[in-house]
């Protein structure tokens, strides 16, 4: 077909016609739907429950009746973030917007840990304060906000401004003790010596796999991209790795590297056996194998061979133009596959729980025999929290190595 | 998006082949049972007694079927809402919360959805049309917007209204990726149905699960080989 | 007749069409030239509501096009463009069928028409009809955005550079037969390109646009003769007059008194333009005329010269 460009099609004065109205028309979309949502959730819905104990059902308040005036407070940040929303954007707005509904979040959760501290006062130990489905949709809120205020803000400093805002004031509260009796932090203080523990087993599992998916996977596709018939048996095994459900990978891992422990001392001496981290570990790294591998065969394949040939023409060994040429062009790309991978895996590791194999995962069972929900989050949200720790901080690496920004994600 | 496309797909030999081997591991447990004390000799107990295999995949397809035929019409529904004139202002913020739902694990969302909904497969089905609505929206978001300009302003330019191009333009030539999305989304529905078992919700998981808690291989092997066996005919057939 | 009335278009700060006033007579090929970015494509995209307006009004026969639902008024507009844009799922029967089928023709009214149109444009209708785009080449696609373009009769037919991403040989064939197509069917038809030589090709009249406006209106001899602003000369160039003479056969031109019996030989139907690079390449002032195999007078250098000044 004829070229699919068409350049008549535009004025080529400026970008897209209509671009910046349509990216600011959204921006506002954006942050009146958030400053919608968090109203909303401050005067429906659940949003603490109070119970004497785990195991009894307790009594659910929205934010209004639970808070009183802090409640309304709440209400009237988030009314006005809507309202600078609809303004002129200024160099000051999208700060201001973010702040606003931040608060608003911080606001709730501070007065949520007041309640949670006298509840706990009249009731005793046992009692547990949680939160309700209006918070969560509340932190949505806060992320829509946050979101389209961020687009608003010109410079890369006011961003990260917007985003660390949050954490930095949430860490401050928690600091002061504020929330201190809340029923997540209760259980994550009771369990603080076996989290400290499953976590380092769920970086392990996390960090180790991505490793071993670097150190295999790069020259892996390295491979692939050099020859096709290398391609053909390496994605093609990866691809079907991918397939197999998870839980029933470990299944049939667990003979295999148990035979294999049996076999061979060398795999004993490792520690490789049919039991423990060795079949999780073992998953894990195929799952994480594919993408990085993936991504280095298709970055080193998207290559201008222009480029190739004029560092052979000036007389660059292969080996020479793989790491001084090819390489570097291949980096940002191969980084978003490292993302993925230890995205992936992070959140995987959840698995080891299943066989035993220890892991963050392991207090969310605990969580579930015990039905404290609170338990649960404080096994779930480190991990996905640490999931989008590590692709924040790693997309940042992509973008100052120059990736674009949807890179193969 | 996914800008590697592996070669070998939609083989029908293999599909069959694989379909008859499920068959047989499903109906005919005494070649089941020769063939696990041939890789297990060790194991006195080389099977699932409690229910019969049927009774699992049974459930495992159903929650497959059930979650996956809600996440397609909410997935498609939503991804289109996206594409379309109203929705596009959430295109970007959708298509990163689609990123951010990859990090939080399946179990978990069914963990957190037990006090609501209870045990047994409503969590699960929570989890799964929740886990599998983004990928089948981000699909259904990348389909449309691959569909060249040139052919859509064309179909404009001739007179036809939206409905006519999204349905005679955009949807047939998003189909191949489409049906990626979907074809990945069944994958993923499959691994994470075995899941399911830990929540009360049946499935392959259930033998799994068992054998894993008794250190038995022969029990995790008799409800693994399935699970893996119906995963790859999923993605081989679609 | 196609009339537009103070038609300006903005993009957030830019302005793409500032306030343009013209009519396209019925009938007759009306190019709009100029730079990229001068706004040609936007206006050629308001006639067919492909671009809303943002000030003035844009009349066909008399009829202001906001008073047709935009679907229904391009139904009744040709539309072709560079990049084709053939459906690349379906045919090229289906393909040319688009606007008939949205207009409900049947089967065999279709059918007759695809076959005709496919002959107009000059490919086999037997061969091409079942082929995909994708097993089209760039002049076949082309030909065939033409034919889709062309499928319910439309009188008024808007094409934005059709032929700008072929190949030398390629555009001047599609130039050379389109112009013919043209002459024989009647349409109006608005032009817009960048390419000159296109343009003085192909125009009846030429609109030269520049930053959204209007620069001058008229025929390439007008331009070419009573240029009303240095950017049209500077545009054209110096080598206009040449490029005008390829609009022009030896038969249009007065008898002169040329002697015959020069031994170079050109048809009464050879442009000027060629005349001209025959005298060059083989060194002679003056060429004999036949009109078939009959000698019937004689062309000088300084006939072309002079001669064609007064009487194009």
């Amino acid at each position: 077909m004829a070229s699919s460009t068409t350049s008549g099609d535009r004025p080529a004065t400026g970008p897209i016609p209509g671009a910046a109205a349509r990216a600011r028309q959204s921006d506002v979309v954006i942050g009146l739907t958030g400053a919608g949502i968090g109203a909303l959730t401050t005067v429906m819905g659940p949003y603490l429950s109070f119970r004497p104990n785990r195991i009894v059902d307790g009594l659910s308040q929205t934010a209004l009746e639970a808070f009183g005036p802090l409640g309304w407070l709440a209400l009237a940040l988030w009314a006005l973030s809507g309202l600078v929303a609809l303004t002129r954007p200024r160099a000051w707005t999208g700060a201001a917007r973010a702040a606003l509904g931040s608060s608003a979040v911080l606001t709730l959760l501070a007065a949520a840990g007041a309640d949670a501290a006298s509840f706990a006062a009249a009731q005793g130990a046992a009692a547990r304060t949680s939160f309700g489905a209006s918070f969560y949709l509340a932190l949505l809120a806060a992320f829509l906000v946050s979101y389209s205020a961020s687009a608003e803000t010109p410079g890369r400093l006011g961003r990260a401004v917007i985003a660390l805002f949050p954490v930095i004031a949430l860490v401050a509260l928690a600091a002061t003790g504020a929330l201190a009796e809340l029923g997540i932090v209760r259980e994550w203080m009771l369990t603080r010596t076996t989290f400290v523990r499953e976590l380092r087993r769920h970086l392990f599992y996390a960090l180790g796999a991505t490793g071993g998916a670097i150190a295999l996977g790069i020259p892996m596709g390295v491979l692939s991209a050099r020859s096709r018939h290398a391609e053909t048996a390496i994605m093609g095994s990866l691809n079907l790795g991918q397939v197999f459900p998870a839980l029933a990978f470990v299944g049939i891992m667990m003979p295999i590297l148990g035979a294999l422990g049996d076999r061979f001392a060398t795999v004993r001496a490792l520690g490789i056996s049919g039991i423990g981290w060795a079949p999780v570990f073992v998953v894990l790294l195929v799952y994480a194998l594919f993408p990085v591998t993936r991504n280095t065969l298709v970055a080193i394949r998207q290559i201008d061979p222009a480029v190739l040939d004029t560092a052979r023409g000036m007389g660059m060994s292969r080996w020479r133009s793989l790491f001084e040429v090819e390489m570097p062009l291949a980096f940002p790309v191969v980084l978003a596959g490292v993302r993925i991978a230890l995205v992936q895996s992070t959140a995987g590791a959840i698995l080891a729980a299943f066989v035993g194999g220890g892991g963050l995962g392991t207090i969310m069972f605990f969580g579930l025999e015990q039905t404290s929900m609170d338990l649960v989050l404080v096994g779930v949200l480190p991990i996905v929290a640490l999931a989008l720790v590590f692709d924040a901080g790693l997309r940042v690496v992509e973008r100052m190595a120059g990736g674009s920004e949807e890179s193969y994600a | 998006m996914n800008a590697y496309v592996p070669g070998i797909r939609r083989n029908p030999l293999g599909v069959g082949l694989l379909t008859a081997v499920l068959a047989l591991w499903v109906l005919y447990t005494p070649g089941v049972e020769a063939v696990l004390r041939f890789v297990f000799p060790g194991e006195t107990r080389l099977i699932y007694d409690r229910s019969p295999l049927t009774r699992f995949i049974g459930e495992h397809l159903a929650l497959v079927a059930v979650g996956g035929v809600i996440a397609i019409v909410l997935g498609t529904i939503g991804g289109l809402i996206v594409v379309s004139p109203i929705g596009r202002p959430f295109r970007d913020v959708v298509l990163r919360l689609a990123n951010f739902g990859q990090s939080v694990p399946s179990v978990a969302i069914m963990a957190l959805a037990v006090p609501s909904l209870g045990y047994g497969s409503r969590p699960v089905l929570l989890a799964l049309v929740i886990y599998s609505i983004l990928p089948v929206m981000v699909n259904v978001v990348a389909g449309v917007e691959s569909v060249p300009r040139s052919v859509v302003e064309a179909g404009r330019g001739m007179g036809m209204t939206r409905a006519e191009r999204l349905i005679q333009l955009e949807m047939p030539l998003a189909m191949p990726v489409i049906m990626t999305g979907i074809r990945t989304m069944l994958v993923i529905l499959v691994s994470a149905a075995t899941l399911g078992a830990v929540v009360g919700a049946g499935g392959l998981g259930v033998p799994i699960m068992s054998g894993i808690g008794s250190f038995n291989n022969a029990v995790v092997a008799y409800g693994a080989v399935p699970a893996i066996l119906l995963a790859l005919i999923i993605d081989q057939a679609l | 007749m196609i009339e537009l009335r103070n038609v300006t278009k903005r993009y957030d700060t830019t302005v793409a069409v500032d306030d343009v006033t013209l009519t396209v007579p019925d009938g007759e090929l009306t190019i709009l030239l100029g730079p990229s970015g001068c706004g040609k494509t936007t206006l050629l995209r308001t006639i067919n509501r492909m671009v809303e307006l943002d000030a003035g009004e844009v009349l066909i026969d008399g009829q202001s096009i906001r008073s047709t639902p935009p679907e229904v008024l391009r139904r009744h507009i040709g539309y072709a463009i560079q990049s084709v844009g053939l459906f690349p799922h379906m045919t090229v029967r289906r393909n040319i069928a688009t606007v008939p089928r949205l207009l409900g023709w049947d089967a065999v009214r279709i059918e007759a028409r695809v076959t005709e149109l496919l002959s107009l444009v000059g490919l086999d209708p037997a061969s091409y009809a079942d082929k995909r785009p994708a097993e089209l080449s760039g002049g076949e696609a082309q030909r065939i955005g033409v034919a889709r373009a062309l499928a319910a009769d439309p009188p008024v037919l808007l094409m934005d550079e059709p032929f700008g991403a072929l190949d030398p040989i390629n555009r001047e064939r599609l130039q050379r037969e389109f112009a013919s197509l043209h002459r024989r069917l009647g349409k109006t038809v608005v032009f817009v390109t960048h390419d000159i030589e296109e343009a003085v090709l192909l125009g009846d009249r030429i609109v030269l646009m520049r930053e959204g406006q209007i620069v001058q209106t008229g025929s390439p001899e007008e331009l070419w003769r009573g240029p009303e602003h240095q950017f049209v000369r500077d545009f054209f160039g110096d080598e206009f007059g040449l490029r005008i003479l390829s609009r022009h056969r030896i038969a249009d031109l007065e008898p002169g008194a040329t002697p015959q019996g020069a031994s170079a030989r050109v048809h009464l139907d050879t442009n000027l333009r060629d005349a001209l690079a025959i005298m060059v390449t083989e060194s002679v002032e003056r060429v004999t005329i036949l009109d078939g195999e009959r000698v019937v007078g004689g062309l000088s250098f300084c006939d072309i010269v002079t001669q064609v000044r007064g009487s194009l």
